[in-house]
């Protein structure tokens, strides 16, 4: 066993002074892709080289914490998919019922605030901050193991789950990083612009949503422009504003219109 | 030290699933994570805790499991065998937990066990040091966060990474290298605040 239990842990010094030769041959061996020969050759020089060995050990915890890092991301994903399969999400919640009653009750209380709002030097981003409710997501499943190069599906989940933890600023990176291959993906650019108004960054959000709208047939081409909107209002671009809230059917279009209208 | 369990012996499928969590198979991982979750629950929610600190806990024992999987420190003879060590050092851990928040409750149960004396020797240094790797790690870019995660986690080869990346293989070679040793520095820096 090379990983030496009985080494004081504090003694290790993250001896990572090695070549990329070297890497490559501590790589080799800890995934198990050396033959009978090279393993036993190798093991025996880390038994005659104590620096060497003092060097694969502390490459060996550099990867150890590596995978520990990403695997308690995971663990959240695993607990998010176990309640998501007991309470499975809604997307759209505004469309039920209850919603509607819900929405009515709080029209007045909508009416004051935005006569409020309207009537004096309010600034618009706390408004849309107040009332912005972001997307609940898709589900992740991530129990399902992607198809041999499926990369994309596998990073998009995980940011995902950022995202529904709020973890906005992680998601966004993540997402960013596979818009460089699919700059008009409609999902990327929906969830995007919904990150970027969580954070409260209405002028980053607009992009990614004129992308959805232009493409027209999205299938978040509504919450799109409901979004839109909210993010148009927070950077003060109130007719731009009024008129993408005429192409949603968000329920608190109309009420919203109708006093940004007077 | 090396823990071997009690029950009757079951070596295939129990060296496979060591093998699935060695590498760091997601399917295994979520499976033993979904099957075992519940019952930690209960016992912490029996035991003065609520539903956010069972996950934590939990949390915490999956990862003491899966890390004394990967040192060779638990070494399973039946399937099953994992499942018992998993809730075991949930147990401990909670427990721990609540001796150090000086809870005088009474706790129905027994604690005086071997795992509760392993446990109680966990490597603290250790624990420092890969947090400080963690920190470390969240501060690379998200290019080498990417290629490193690829490699050493989803255990990919270079040539997809490459092809991933849109990289030639020597250059996502060069490119890991680099990404090593940025980790390495990042770390370092943590390491000598800590």
């Amino acid at each position: 066993m090379l990983w030496r239990n009985n080494q004081n842990p504090k003694d290790l010094k993250l001896n990572f002074d090695i070549s990329p030769e070297q890497l490559e041959r501590f790589d080799a061996y800890l995934n198990d892709q050396m033959d009978d020969q090279q393993k036993k050759a190798f093991e025996q020089t880390l038994e005659n080289d104590s620096a060497l060995q003092a060097q694969f050990d502390d490459f060996r915890e550099m990867v150890l914490g590596i995978e520990q890092s990403i695997l308690s991301k995971q663990l959240d994903t695993f607990h998010l998919d176990m309640e998501e399969a007991e309470n499975p999400p809604t997307r759209k919640i505004y469309q039920l019922p209850v919603f509607k009653y819900l929405a009515a009750a709080c029209i007045g209380l909508l009416i004051v605030t935005i006569g409020w709002m309207l009537s004096s030097d309010v600034d618009h981003s706390q408004f849309v901050a107040d009332t912005f409710k972001p997307d609940p997501g898709l589900p992740t499943l991530m129990g399902v193991q992607p198809a041999e190069g499926d990369s994309y599906k596998y990073d998009f989940n995980k940011a995902m789950v950022d995202y529904k933890f709020g973890r906005y600023d992680d998601a966004i990176d993540a997402w960013n990083a596979l818009l460089k291959n699919q700059p008009q993906s409609d999902t990327l650019n929906y969830f995007l612009g919904v990150s970027h108004l969580a954070i409260g960054a209405a002028q980053k959000a607009q992009p990614h949503f004129e992308v959805v709208i232009d493409q027209n047939t999205s299938v978040f081409l509504n919450e799109a422009y409901w979004y839109y909107s909210l993010a148009l209002m927070a950077d003060g671009q109130i007719k731009a504003a009024k008129e993408s809230l005429q192409q949603t059917e968000h329920p608190d279009k109309k009420l919203i219109l109708d006093r940004l209208n007077e | 030290m090396q823990e071997q369990a009690a029950t009757a012996p079951d070596p295939n499928a129990a060296s496979q699933l060591i093998a699935a969590i060695k590498a760091n198979d997601e399917q295994a991982m979520q499976r033993i994570y979904q099957l075992n979750f519940k019952k930690v629950e209960s016992f912490v929610l029996q035991n003065n805790g609520n539903r956010s600190a069972a996950k934590d806990i939990y949390q915490e024992a999956f990862i003491a499991m899966w890390r004394n999987v990967k040192l060779d420190k638990f070494q399973a003879q039946n399937a099953d065998a994992i499942n018992g060590y998993l809730f075991r050092i949930a147990r401990n851990k909670w427990l721990d937990h609540l001796k150090s928040a000086h809870n005088r409750r009474t706790i129905s149960v027994e604690h005086h066990d071997q795992e509760k004396a392993d446990e109680a020797q966990e490597d603290e240094a250790l624990n420092q040091r890969l947090s400080n790797m963690h920190s470390a790690f969240e501060e690379l870019g998200d290019e080498c966060r990417v290629l490193l995660k690829y490699f050493y986690y989803a255990k990919k080869s270079m040539k997809e990474i490459a092809d991933l990346l849109s990289l030639d293989p020597a250059s996502a070679r060069n490119k890991k290298y680099r990404c090593m040793q940025r980790l390495r520095q990042f770390a370092l820096a943590k390491q000598s605040k800590s």
